[in-house]
């Protein structure tokens, strides 16, 4: 008999007897030691499978704290990505809109149940000097409004909900891109290289889900103090 | 010769480049009304003496439904509506081009609820 074989028998001998005991304390009729249901558990994982037992014994409390924590977060991210597959309407809630760029294109695209509400009429308070509104243009999710002056310079004020069935493409021939803030909305100012030309404003209002773009013949410091001034004129009926 | 002749070729080069530089953007958009597609996109260059045509086409699947047309200098409007059928795909193209250069037409879809 090897060293092995007779470690295989002297386990199996102290398992049997372990079991055993475990019985028998079941059975005993004294006050004794009346086993936990915990205790039980434990046994019985102890008797099906020793090395596995121990293994789980050993391991560190902050381990196993993590791997609930982690059973927790999958649970968690599982539900949350079963919401967002099958509810369009979560989906929208969460992700409204992507801004992918690639060489000299910048895409929106947005998700999410097209707004059925009529949009708001917004205008630049702050126009320079001259410029009076010449004309609107409102389709059911977007509206343009043209300013001119008496010189036939333009400002174009463009603003859409941000769903689906609705995109807007850049393209830049490189020209800068340089991200900014309007107010308290993220934004992207592109910047025309060629004198002479516009220069153009796009920023996004997450909370009324719309994205606006103005352009015209101004600078960065210009074309942004006029998106500040962006406000209602009109809310709709 | 040829040491002039290439800075000149440069120059030339470059000033084709910086005229071809421009900001140009377009938004389409597909919405319903029942049964009606309300078609719309604008089209901007940045100079306002830049001729724009554009034409915006509704498909259902890739049969042609309607399509509607507009040009102008610097900024295009172009909208329209036909009538639709509930549950179809329907997509919207717009062409546009800019001083006779054609741009890459532009792309969104819509179901017909």
């Amino acid at each position: 008999m090897t060293e092995q074989e007779l470690d295989r028998i002297m386990h199996r001998v102290l398992l049997d007897s372990m079991k055993a005991e475990a019985e028998q304390a079941g059975e005993d009729q004294g006050p004794s030691f009346e086993p936990t249901a915990r205790h039980k558990r434990q046994m019985r994982a102890m008797l099906e499978d020793p090395r596995r037992w121990l293994r789980r014994r050993e391991r560190p409390l902050w381990r196993r704290a993590a791997q609930r924590a982690a059973v927790i977060l999958l649970m968690c991210i599982l539900a949350f990505g079963g919401v967002m597959a099958f509810s369009p309407a979560a989906r929208a809630g969460v992700i409204r809109w992507v801004m992918e760029r690639y060489g000299n294109r910048i895409d929106f695209v947005y998700s999410g149940e097209q707004n059925r509400e009529a949009l708001p009429e917004y205008g630049i308070a702050e126009l320079p000097e001259g410029y009076v509104e010449k004309e609107r243009y409102a389709a059911p999710g977007n509206v343009s409004v043209i300013y001119e002056d008496q010189n036939e310079d333009f400002i174009y004020l463009t603003y859409n909900y941000m769903h689906q069935g609705a995109q807007i493409y850049f393209t830049l021939n490189g020209d800068d891109v340089s991200d900014i803030m309007v107010g308290q909305m993220k934004g992207q100012f592109l910047e025309s290289h060629v004198p002479g030309n516009s220069n153009c404003l796009t920023w996004i209002d997450e909370d009324k889900n719309i994205q606006f773009i103005l352009d015209g013949n101004w600078g960065a410091v210009d074309l942004l103090h006029m998106a500040e001034s962006v406000s209602l004129c009109k809310t709709p009926n | 010769m040829c040491a002039l002749a290439i800075p000149v070729l440069l120059t030339l080069m470059l000033t084709a480049q910086a005229a071809d530089a421009r900001i140009e953007w377009a938004n389409p958009e597909l919405s319903f009304e029942g049964t009606t597609a309300v078609c719309s996109a604008s089209c901007r260059a940045d100079s306002t003496k830049d001729k724009i045509e554009a034409t915006i086409t509704l498909y259902q699947g890739d049969s042609y439904a309607a399509s509607w047309s507009n040009s102008g200098t610097g900024f295009v409007r172009v909208s329209g509506s036909c009538d639709v059928q509930r549950g179809k795909s329907y997509k919207l193209v717009v062409d546009y081009s800019i001083n006779g250069t054609a741009k890459q037409p532009k792309t969104v879809t819509g179901t017909c609820p």
